[in-house]
């Protein structure tokens, strides 16, 4: 409310049409983030040091180096979870491991021309143990998820690394090396190429995937799962993927490690300790690059390697490097801002902040909110074309925890163009009723419709897919993504969505704010974000919870006008959950009153509000409506 | 009654958002006895300036006094043993452990008989929290977690009181009785600082207000004042400003 005054009216709309619009839709220059020079030059230069590494480098270096390449190949591998999903696996050791006895125990005696054959008999074995893993962590998440993987790790390495038939004993087995082709192609060099090569493909394949929404759907997975569902995203497929990914990742590693030495390691070489070391590879690369990866898998490796001749314990030289990175990884922001000292000029941190979008907040008070945007793309597709619309019909819906009803019995049904109000005092089951409508927790009695299909049994992400939206109390939108990634994530390539996911940004005036990070977006900001969000799918049925608490009053005002106005054009069904009594009798039309899980009474606004037992029990003394 | 230099006192304040300032430089002063209300948009960094006050996030300039003592330096948990609590916007409940044992944790350092009481008086003050004083947090709505938040803050009696957002998922009769609990612990001499969307519940509580804007503070002054300068600005609509001040004649 108190924010530069919004003048509104025609003058004021067609200004700012000009402004942000332009003759184009509103689609800024920018078309997801290029690919730095800078990120392609250590690929670039450990795949010449292949090539040339015969002539420049002393025989230890080009082994600590190849070693180097695949404790670098695992830390990505690791990377791939800890950073879109949140999750630590503890057992990278054991996964490389399975891949390297694999691949030597069928490479072993056998002929050159199965090599194909092998590589991925061991790589394929990494994959599936790590995708298992993958899917457990659908259940298992972040401690129990780690604390799993080690008993994974300790199993494989008790059980499966202690056949000697596999291992090849005490003396290991050897893997046939490939011939020198006319004494050029020695094996560290063949490691060292396919490593680099590897290392190039992963750069630009994960500067791909930057371009594309395969990102946010993944962190929107690993970061706010509700969220994930919120945009119809399979979770499990997501994470099939990125632990697949990771499995090969360490799989090509293992097979490597194999190569490298002519035999693989032994046993202890893939314990649970070096899972730890692999895992703190990424962590104290601070998650930033994949090129950061591997310069800190170079110097946990090459280091001790090449200083072992000096008599300094590697283990204690891993260790000290290991707290060095990690102390300058926790503080990397203020270490950064030390080093250009940043604090004490004003100028450095404006350009940081033009750069960055923070001066969007302050725009976003400084330009009214659209009142009119057009709702074509160059006359070409009506972006507020309704969507056939379904009843929402939820029947004798019941949830209980334990022995606490939490919704007993509850009829609801909204219909299309329909707008129903929910309230009731704090704790009266309100949320938990949309939870069991949106399929977050399963009812224990009842059965849920959309039109005639029966959804009560879909997953809430199906549902979503079927035409629900959701918004929720405490915004479940992932932080490190900006406000653009948020809502596009999950929509796959459809053209017809992000148009008009964008003109509802300009719709609910957060287009200012597109580019910026979550997590200096306010508060209630976010909770329009999330509006849009879910109206970008064109859901039959909208259900929001508290979607004012925290918008300022002249925010609620628009709110309310943009809503009212889109619900006209479109039709949908609208359920909401508000305590704002303002805001309720403003855009609802029904009215349903819970209290301790059941329904009080439910009707038309006036007649609910003027009911005496809903006074009681819910609006209290001080009531000016 | 109330010595110069008591309270809370903060000058030239200012917060950063990784590298982007939030807070530039906010002036104020809040006596034992007295409500500071905050308004601005959205942004405007009432949030960050809470946290600097309760040294939640680290400030880079200017100083704040409690009773005249500087305490710009002190970190968060020894500004909370000074007597500075501040409520959190979102709802931060240690998930897994009940209702009570949650108001238990907050009298850290109370004696035990202490803690009973004060809890007791929670419960009277929530009873919706005492029909679910043994049900672990999780399992607690959104308001109630609030609730359970806002009571935990209240159980050491702290000297200053720092609420972010107060009235947020609420139920308008909940809202009700917070308003005269916050009043009352004003009344008691503590010194309280409301942020606050719902202009109506901040003119109603509030002696002072201090609109923010872009980490400023663009108007200071007592609450009529403030309503007719909102009048003035056209954020408010003299229907409104007349409710206001009856509310006004009513509670002070």
């Amino acid at each position: 409310m108190i924010g530069t005054r919004r003048n509104g009216g025609a003058a004021v709309a067609e200004q700012d049409g000009d402004a942000v619009t332009g003759d184009a839709p509103a689609k800024p220059a920018k078309a997801g983030p290029t690919l730095p020079v800078t990120r392609l030059v250590l690929p670039t230069l450990v795949f010449c040091l292949g090539l040339a590494g015969e002539f420049i480098l002393p025989n230890h270096l080009t082994y600590a180096a190849s070693t180097a390449l695949c404790y670098g190949l695992v830390g990505l591998g690791l990377y791939l979870p800890l950073a879109a999903l949140r999750e630590l696996p503890l057992n990278g050791a054991a996964l490389a491991g399975l891949a390297a006895y694999f691949f030597a125990f069928h490479a072993h005696g056998g002929q050159a021309g199965k090599t194909a054959l092998r590589v991925i008999v061991g790589v394929g074995l990494c994959m599936a143990v790590s995708v298992a893993g993958g899917l457990a962590s659908l259940v298992v998440t972040g401690l129990y998820f780690s604390v799993a993987s080690l008993v994974v790790q300790i199993g494989i390495e008790k059980v499966v690394f202690s056949m000697g038939w596999l291992t090849g004993g005490a003396s290991g087995r050897g893997v046939a090396q490939p011939d020198p082709i006319n004494g050029f192609f020695t094996t560290t060099r063949v490691v060292f190429l396919i490593a680099s090569l590897t290392c190039l493909a992963i750069t630009l394949g994960m500067w791909r995937v930057k371009k594309t929404k395969i990102l946010a759907n993944w962190v929107m997975t690993g970061h706010q799962p509700e969220g994930a569902d919120a945009v119809g995203v399979r979770r499990w497929a997501q994470k099939v993927v990125i632990f697949g990914l990771s499995g090969l990742l360490i799989g090509v590693a293992g097979v490597l490690f194999a190569f490298v030495n002519g035999t693989p390691p032994p046993p202890p070489q893939f314990g649970v300790i070096w899972s730890v070391i692999f895992l703190a590879i990424p962590i104290a690369s601070g998650m930033r690059t994949a090129s950061a990866v591997w310069a800190v898998a170079a110097v946990f490796t090459a280091l001790p390697i090449v200083l072992e001749s000096h008599h300094i314990n590697p283990n204690l030289l891993s260790g000290s490097i290991l707290l060095v990175a990690l102390i300058a990884s926790q503080s990397q922001e203020a270490v950064m801002a030390r080093i250009r000292n940043l604090r004490r000029q004003p100028e450095v941190i404006e350009e940081i902040a033009l750069k960055e979008g923070h001066h969007a907040l302050e725009e976003l008070h400084e330009k009214p909110v659209a009142a009119t945007v057009p709702a074509t793309v160059k006359g070409e597709v009506d972006l507020r074309a309704p969507k056939q619309g379904r009843a929402l019909v939820g029947t004798d819906i019941g949830v209980h925890f334990g022995g606490v009803k939490a919704v007993d019995g509850v009829n609801v049904r909204v219909g299309p163009g329909q707008r129903v109000a929910i309230v009731g005092a704090n704790g009266a089951g309100k949320t938990t009723l949309f939870n069991a409508l949106n399929g977050f927790v399963p009812p224990t009695t009842g059965t849920v419709q959309l039109g005639d299909l029966d959804i009560t049994g879909m997953p809430a992400y199906a549902r979503i897919r079927q035409g629900l939206g959701r918004t929720f109390q405490l915004p479940r939108l992932a932080d490190i993504l900006t406000v653009r990634q948020n809502i596009y994530a999950g929509q796959a390539q459809d053209n017809d969505l992000v148009a008009r996911a964008d003109w509802l940004m300009e719709r609910f005036g957060v287009a200012a704010l597109a580019d910026i990070p979550i997590q200096v977006v306010p508060f209630g900001t976010r909770r329009k974000v999330e509006i849009v969000r879910a109206l970008a799918r064109r859901p039959e049925v909208l259900l929001i919870d508290e979607p004012v608490s925290g918008l300022e009053d002249e925010e609620v005002n628009e709110l309310i006008e943009v809503m009212l106005d889109l619900q006209a054009a479109e039709g949908w069904g609208l359920l909401l959950i508000e305590h704002d009594l303002r805001f309720v009798t403003s855009i609802a039309e029904q009215m349903m009153v819970m209290v301790d899980g059941k329904v009080l009474t439910e009707g038309s606004i006036n007649d609910v509000l003027a009911d005496e037992r809903v006074r009681q029990v819910y609006l209290g003394e001080v009531v000016s409506v | 009654m109330t010595t110069e230099g008591a309270g809370l006192e903060v000058r030239g304040l200012k917060v950063f958002h990784g590298v982007v300032p939030a807070v530039r430089g906010v002036d104020l002063d809040c006596r034992p006895g007295q409500i500071l209300g905050i308004v601005g948009p959205n942004g405007a960094g009432k949030t960050s300036l809470l946290s600097g006050i309760a040294g939640v996030k680290k400030t880079s300039g200017g100083t704040v006094l409690l009773d005249g003592q500087d305490i710009s330096r002190w970190p968060a948990y020894r500004r909370g043993q000074a007597g500075i609590v501040m409520v959190n916007e979102r709802r931060r409940v240690f998930p897994s452990l009940s209702v009570r044992e949650n108001l238990a944790a907050g009298g850290w350092g109370l004696g035990k008989d202490e803690v009973e009481a004060r809890t007791e008086q929670m419960l009277d003050l929530f009873p919706r929290l005492r029909e679910r004083e043994q049900v672990p947090s999780f399992r607690l709505s959104g308001g109630e977690q609030r609730m359970v938040s806002i009571a935990r803050a209240l159980m050491t009696g702290p000297r200053c009181l720092l609420l972010d957002e107060l009235s947020l998922g609420l139920a308008p009769r909940i809202v009700a009785q917070l308003t005269e609990v916050v009043r009352q612990l004003a009344d008691e001499g503590r010194t309280v600082v409301l942020v606050e969307q719902y202009v109506g519940v901040l003119l109603q509580l509030a002696d002072n207000v201090s609109i923010l804007e872009r980490g400023r503070v663009k108007f200071h002054g007592q609450t009529h004042e403030t309503a007719l300068w909102l009048q003035e600005h056209g954020y408010l609509k003299p229907t409104d400003v007349a409710v206001v001040e009856k509310n006004i004649a009513s509670t002070h």
